[in-house]
């Protein structure tokens, strides 16, 4: 995996974002209308593509797309 | 010697909320974004002055109009699974009983479950029967859950409806209730519960003035951390079904029909998806009814068996999982 392709999954789930948007450096909280329901979208997603279930405190403590990024390879690669 | 579920019924409140009427609430949204959401399109909701044990009695009455062959007087053990007793005491059970004219010579308790209630009160009425304390036990599942709802509470308006679901369990020659796989987390209660009500929080009169413009949530108000729900349901529900299905000796393809509590379409088929269960393996009739809390496995089961998905002899994995936490799960052959 890597993060180009991690954007690209991100970006398929949200219809509402226009291509190009998601970057690295996005804040996720800048996702236009981010609320709960982006949250559960992010959680299942993460869930179904890499294996790895997040918690919700874990992802409100998450700024960034690479931030995301991030901590799904640490769980990936360390599963509690 | 076993028992099995010999008839069910179900009961639902006249009123619709439908989302044309909760676009018009919350104009943020669309009709059509708020079924994306929710797999939605109508709730029920009950009457201002009907509570649960009101529903129970219309519902029961409806119960023996449909199922006329099955009388009163033999029911020995009565079983009401709400979260929203009448009151502290008496068991809301003990006055159905008189209410709905059952014979004095039963057992009646509240089961106060709820996501996982129709499982548990299930698995009470087996043993109740396996241990030769009754031979016919009504069991009577509902919430009002639309009433622990702030109005202005968009996410969960959109989710919840109420109903109640009779089911009779009754002693029978071959069982058809498979063993039980239970479990609880009492450390997730705080992302699901009802507060501002009964003994940890008494209501007060500061919460009724804070909440006077939603008539006091009186009944208490419901909070849902949704993210949280999801990831308990993702991490819990698959360990239990491979959990029950190592338990009956069954693989994922013995089974001809799952029906999980239906908690939003959203994440039921977030949990088909993970584990692999084909469509037409799964039923859902959340569409017409939304997450009516403890009734939402008898519904189903009621519709599945009456749109032909479960047949006679068929093995259907029930499970519920939710507030509680608490889960529970069992394989019926209907």
């Amino acid at each position: 995996m890597d993060i180009n392709e991690f954007i690209q999954k991100l970006q398929g789930e949200f219809e509402d974002i226009p291509a190009g948007f998601l970057k690295p450096e996005t804040k996720i909280t800048d996702i236009e209308g981010w609320g709960s329901m982006h949250a559960l979208i992010v959680i299942a997603l993460i869930d179904t593509e890499y294996g790895v279930t997040l918690k919700g405190d874990e992802l409100r403590k998450v700024q960034s797309v690479q931030e995301l990024y991030d901590m799904v390879v640490q769980l990936k690669n360390n599963p509690q | 010697m076993g028992a099995c579920i010999k008839a069910i019924s179900y009961y639902l409140p006249e009123k619709i909320l439908n989302n044309e009427e909760l676009a018009s609430v919350f104009p943020e949204y669309t009709p059509a974004e708020i079924f994306r959401r929710t797999g939605i399109k109508e709730r029920h909701i009950a009457a201002d002055t009907e509570i649960p044990s009101d529903s129970a009695v219309i519902a029961t009455e409806k119960f023996f109009t449909e199922h006329s062959s099955y009388k009163k007087a033999d029911i020995d053990f009565l079983i009401f699974t709400t979260e929203m007793v009448d009151r502290r005491g008496p068991a809301t059970a003990c006055v159905l009983q008189n209410k709905l004219g059952l014979p004095t010579a039963l057992g009646a308790i509240d089961v106060p479950m709820g996501c996982s209630g129709f499982v548990y009160g299930l698995m009470i009425a087996n043993s109740l029967i396996q241990s030769k304390v009754a031979k016919n036990v009504l069991f009577l599942t509902g919430d009002a859950a639309t009433k622990v709802i702030h109005p202005k509470d968009h996410e969960l308006r959109m989710i919840f409806g109420d109903a109640m679901a009779v089911t009779l369990i009754s002693e029978s020659e071959e069982s058809g209730i498979g063993s039980f796989v239970v479990g609880t987390d009492g450390s997730g209660a705080p992302n699901l519960i009802v507060e501002g009500c009964c003994g940890a929080e008494k209501p007060t009169r500061e919460w009724l003035d804070k909440y006077s413009d939603a008539g006091g949530m009186a009944y208490g108000m419901l909070s849902m951390n949704g993210p949280e729900i999801l990831t308990f349901s993702l991490k819990k529900v698959p360990p239990l079904v491979k959990e029950l299905l190592e338990k009956e000796k069954l693989q994922m393809e013995d089974i001809d029909l799952f029906i999980f509590h239906q908690a939003s379409g959203f994440m039921l088929e977030v949990l088909r998806r993970k584990m692999k269960i084909p469509k037409e393996k799964f039923f859902t009739n959340i569409e017409f009814v939304g997450n009516t809390v403890a009734a939402t496995i008898p519904l189903a089961l009621y519709d599945a068996m009456k749109a032909g998905a479960a047949k006679k002899g068929d093995k259907v994995l029930i499970s519920g999982f939710g507030i509680g936490y608490s889960w529970g799960a069992t394989i019926l052959t209907i």
